[in-house]
């Protein structure tokens, strides 16, 4: 809270004074790492995507894009008992479209499952466990301030009694959406509200395919924000239980969100929980889902 | 214990030399004081011309000398004072009170005769600087409103944050490492509107010095640096008013005697108007803003005699910002500010021995209240001090001067404590976390005239720190889970620090123009200034050592050479310093300060060290019309810490290769004068993203090694003139100040960001780097007077 307090501050005081200009930057050559991006949930196949960093700079067209992905790695995942060796499909949905995915391994609860990616020679490895769901206790829409048919999603739910849940959230609005898509911030941990009753406010989370549809700050051609739900929509909310590291990543990342270009912040490199010098997260999910119909 | 075998070498030394020969002495001892307003004057020279020895007023005016029986001219001088000079025939004790007079401008010339001594080369002092406030008020000011730490910041060694920032950095030490008092109590956090202004109102202030190495052993709890202000006493002589009216805020100060001679009073206020002001220009987003800040300083003396003396001062300053938006549905209001009272009881036991005691309070705290539909948020944190304190000058002999005393601080901190509520569940955020602590410390220090050309200062201070209950302890794992708890009841000792910290400097006298001298020392530091960010916030936190926080420790060796030319007109000075630091604070990355559910906020914190050297090159004019320096630093300062940057020891933010600044003042006449500043320094170093990767569609930055890329340098120059109304009647002074902040409009970075434009159904991914730049070319104008 410190932190948005500053960034607060910081907001107010430049917006007040500042002028700014574009500048020329000469940055060292990063070195070049592979980045993994996989999940198992509960009762789905294990999938994969493998790509590479790139430097900060270098102008990105679709030949680079499609380059910095890696075609040739062996992926397999192990609950200790069988192995799936992950075959490449194609996700019309999901950049960047070239996805290793499982057949044999079905995600259940209380297994931990290992994951190794093998490109060029070099083996990278990864484990997770999927933990029990926790159920949503009700889900309600509000109306945003001054709004007669936008507003926000309301999630309710009873913390178990042991500290050290934590949390991932989707939403997917039928017909509108083609994948879950998380809010921000999308993860939390009960340290605050251990074993008790509460509540999230959730916005419709934001489908970078589809980033061209909506302007900068989010509004669409008729003046209407992304992140809105609408009178008339079936929401489905997906709650999902995740494990410490697991976890630690995404709150690395919306930290980095949070933190990116704050003079006062110092800056956070996102972790992971990939051995092997690579870059990216391996996580399971225990899944909850609970729908949503908002009346007219 | 080592401390105990430092006291007791120190003591035998000073015993045994002070047992000096037997030839019948006699003192001469006194106070020396402005005519016009009774003010004792600290720091002015009283030279016996015929012994070629000297010494200095104390901050409370008093000197002594005992001197062998016989005939001496004593001249004492103070800057911008006229030399005063006596004959003496001393065969008995003798009690005198100097009244020096202001120096006068007569016609067009402008005689300044004060401090045309060679004090620079004589005393032992090095690596510090004393700063009349008249000095600082003739240099130009951001928007007009003159600052004693922006004027500090001109001189070698001290670096500034840049714009925005208060916190100043003293070869190579982080802003929480200046020790700043005023009136002898703590200031903790020196700025007002995030450090575009100082919580000094100049008008009150009447003595600055700022110590950045040899600090004497009466100083102590801070690594870099002393900068003692002092309060003006008020007038004792008749009722006198001044006041300024400038762009953002006016000024008034009140000050007079109650009884003429024998005690006076002073109070001054200073409250910005800038909110009034812009409210009308505000963007429609930011209308329901307001900010301001005001200060008032009061202090009232009272002279029983010349051997005793009360003082009473008090400051008081807030900071207010809010913002409301009806629309919106959200409110903020956050104030901040200290509070500081000094009660002070000066005594005179004997011509030879003078005490000071003081008892002190200092508070400092930020308080945040928000508002937003359902959602409730408050956040609190401070620090309390209750210090007593109590120092003895005595001046056996020309030769010897002895300072000891002892000190005893209470100190209460609360790092952060936070409320929230969103709809109907309240966030259990942990009861309110407080730290309490006793911090004791004892000194002795002796300034010995070795021979004609040796001088020697050597001291000691003991330290003692003690964490006591109540308190919580929780015990956690690497991933931030608990795993035990310990409980503290009320007085229980948690963890004693224990050090003795010698000081040690030297003065060689090689002729009557220049000196060698050098100097060691080591200090610890108990309490910590946790940033999250790079700057100095109201935000940031204080935080006392702990079981986990060890006490900062610095190692500082300095060594320099003093000269001046054409009879004392130009002052020069080499200065070349090396600093070690351990024990440096900085929190974990990632880590936020906001709960105290189940944690404490120590265990956020990681742990490193800090090496900082450099040359420091000093010039000034100091009499004539033209005055002014040129001060020039080549400084290094790098930090390590185990969990930051893979342990790689990376430069500091603030680390400058160069920095360099110009001051200059010119008196033109009765009527007008003028002032010019260049400054010019290597650009901050900070942390910029090399890489860049998908995840979730979403682009993730890879920063590269901290502080690896340098900002373009900061350069600006700023100029000022002051008209003076000539006054027909003696009692009615006024002036007009006119200033140019940035005069050649220079953009200096601020900070640098990204953006990227992301189209990832055309395969295209677009990022420009932008700079943001605060201040452009500002004029101002201040209209002040006198009566």
């Amino acid at each position: 809270m410190n932190k948005i307090l500053t960034i607060t501050l910081f907001i107010i005081t430049i917006t007040m004074i500042s002028c700014e200009k574009e500048i020329t930057i000469d940055l060292p050559t990063p070195e070049s790492k592979l980045v993994i991006e996989g999940a198992i949930e509960e009762g789905q196949v294990p999938w994969v995507f493998i790509t590479m960093n790139s430097p900060y700079f270098s102008p990105v067209d679709s030949t680079v894009l499609f380059n910095m992905i890696i075609k040739n790695a062996k992926v397999s995942v192990t609950d200790g008992i069988t192995t799936d060796s992950l075959i490449p499909t194609w996700d019309p949905y999901t950049f960047p479209y070239y996805k290793y995915v499982g057949s044999t391994i079905i995600g259940q609860t209380g297994k931990t499952y290992w994951l190794k990616v093998e490109v060029d020679g070099k083996i990278y490895t990864a484990s997770t466990g999927i933990y029990p769901a926790v159920c949503i206790d009700s889900l309600k829409f509000k109306l945003d301030r001054n709004q007669d048919s936008l507003g926000f999603v309301w999630l309710y739910l009873v913390d178990p009694d042991t500290l050290g849940n934590y949390y991932r959230i989707f939403t997917k609005v039928i017909g509108r959406d083609s994948i879950y898509l998380r809010p921000y911030p999308s993860v939390s941990d009960d340290k605050f509200f251990n074993g008790q009753f509460c509540e999230y406010m959730l916005e419709r989370g934001r489908n970078p395919l589809e980033d061209n549809l909506y302007a900068n700050n989010g509004l669409d051609s008729a003046g209407v924000s992304r992140f809105y739900f609408r009178k008339g929509e079936t929401v489905v909310v997906k709650l999902c239980t995740i494990d410490a590291f697991h976890y630690d990543f995404w709150y690395s990342v919306e930290q980095q969100f949070m933190t990116d270009g704050n003079p006062f912040a110092s800056p956070i490199s996102a972790r992971t929980n990939i051995t092997g010098g690579a870059l990216g997260v391996w996580g399971g999910y225990g899944i909850n889902l609970d729908t949503l119909h908002i009346p007219n | 214990m080592l401390f105990a075998r430092y006291i007791f070498l120190l003591v035998f030394a000073i015993v045994f030399f002070t047992i000096e020969t037997s030839a019948q002495k006699y003192t001469i001892s006194g106070y020396v004081r402005e005519k016009r307003t009774g003010e004792d004057l600290v720091g002015a020279n009283i030279y016996v011309k015929e012994l070629s020895k000297g010494t200095v007023t104390n901050s409370y005016g008093f000197f002594s000398l005992t001197l062998p029986k016989g005939e001496y001219q004593l001249i004492v001088s103070y800057l911008g004072y006229r030399d005063f000079s006596q004959k003496i025939k001393l065969d008995k004790d003798l009690k005198i009170n100097i009244q020096q007079e202001e120096a006068v401008i007569i016609s067009n010339e402008v005689v300044v005769t004060g401090e045309r001594t060679n004090k620079n080369i004589e005393s032992i002092e090095m690596s510090s600087f004393k700063l009349p406030i008249e000095k600082i008020k003739s240099i130009p000011a951001f928007m007009g409103e003159v600052d004693i730490l922006k004027t500090i910041q001109l001189m070698p060694g001290v670096s500034s944050g840049g714009e925005g920032n208060a916190g100043f950095y003293v070869r190579g030490g982080g802003p929480d490492q200046n020790l700043i008092l005023l009136d002898e109590a703590i200031v903790y956090n020196a700025s007002h509107l995030f450090g575009f202004f100082s919580v000094f109102n100049a008008d009150a202030v009447k003595d600055v010095t700022l110590i950045k190495g040899g600090m004497p052993a009466n100083y102590g709890g801070r690594l870099s640096s002393v900068l003692d202000v002092t309060m003006k006493d008020g007038n004792n002589q008749k009722l006198q008013i001044d006041g300024g009216i400038g762009v953002i805020s006016s000024r008034l100060t009140i000050q007079g005697p109650i009884k003429k001679d024998t005690c006076s009073f002073i109070v001054s206020g200073r409250r910005t108007y800038v909110d009034v002001l812009v409210k009308p220009f505000l963007k429609k987003n930011f209308q329901g803003t307001g900010y301001y800040f005001y200060d008032l300083n009061t202090k009232i003396n009272y002279r029983f005699s010349d051997k005793d003396r009360l003082f009473l001062s008090g400051y008081f300053g807030r900071d207010v910002f809010s913002y409301k938006n009806k629309k919106d549905g959200f409110t903020m209001r956050f104030p901040w500010g200290n509070a500081t009272t000094s009660f002070r009881w000066n005594h005179l036991f004997n011509d030879k021995l003078f005490l000071n005691t003081t008892a002190t309070f200092s508070d400092y705290k930020f308080e945040f209240q928000g508002e937003m539909d359902d959602f409730e948020f408050k956040l609190f944190s401070g620090v309390r001090d209750f210090s007593l304190k109590t120092d003895f000058t005595w001046i056996p002999g020309v030769l010897h001067n002895v300072k000891f005393g002892a000190n005893y601080i209470y100190h209460i901190f609360t790092p952060s404590s936070a409320t929230a509520r969103i709809g109907n569940t309240d966030f259990n955020t942990g009861a309110t976390i407080r730290y309490y602590a006793n911090d004791a410390s004892i000194y002795i220090t002796d300034e010995y005239d070795l021979s004609e050309y040796i001088k020697l200062s050597a001291g000691v201070r003991g330290t003692m720190f003690q964490q006591i209950g109540p308190f919580t302890r929780y015990l956690r794992d690497e991933l931030g889970r608990n795993q035990d708890t310990a409980y503290y009841k009320r007085g229980d000792v948690l963890v004693t620090y224990k050090h003795a910290e010698p000081r040690a400097s030297i003065r060689f006298v090689v002729n009557k123009t220049s000196s060698i001298k050098a100097s060691f020392t080591q200090n610890y530091q108990y309490i910590h200034l946790a940033s999250m960010s790079s700057a100095t916030l109201p935000t940031d936190v204080w935080m006392p050592s702990t079981q986990l926080i060890k006490p900062q420790f610095a190692t500082q060796y300095a060594i320099g050479y003093f000269k001046n030319f054409k009879k004392d007109m130009f002052e020069t000075s080499v200065e070349l310093y090396y600093k070690k630091i351990d024990n440096l604070i900085d929190y974990k990355e990632g880590a936020t300060s906001d709960d105290n559910m189940a944690n404490n906020p120590d265990n956020n914190f990681t742990f490193g060290k800090g090496l900082s050297y450099g040359a420091e090159f000093f010039f000034k004019k100091r009499v004539g019309k033209a005055t002014g320096w040129v001060g020039y630093t080549l400084a290094k300062t790098t930090r390590q810490f185990d969990d930051v940057n893979l342990g790689k020891e990376y430069p500091a933010k603030y680390d400058r290769r160069h920095d360099l600044s110009v001051t200059f003042t010119y008196d033109l006449n009765k009527q007008w004068s003028f002032g010019a500043v260049f400054i010019y320094a290597t650009g901050d170093a900070t942390t910029l993203p090399i890489a860049r990767y998908m995840i979730e569609g979403r682009i993730i930055n890879e920063y590269g090694e901290r502080n690896s890329y340098r900002m373009a340098a900061y350069n600006r120059a700023d100029i000022s003139a002051t008209y003076n109304f000539p006054n027909k009647n003696k009692k009615w002074e006024s002036s007009l100040n006119f200033s140019v902040y940035n005069v050649y409009n220079r953009k200096n970075p601020y900070m640098i960001y990204f953006n990227s434009d992301v189209d990832l159904q055309n395969y295209s991914i677009k990022t420009t780097a932008k700079q943001i730049s605060l201040f452009s070319i500002l004029p101002a104008i201040t209209f002040n007077f006198k009566f």
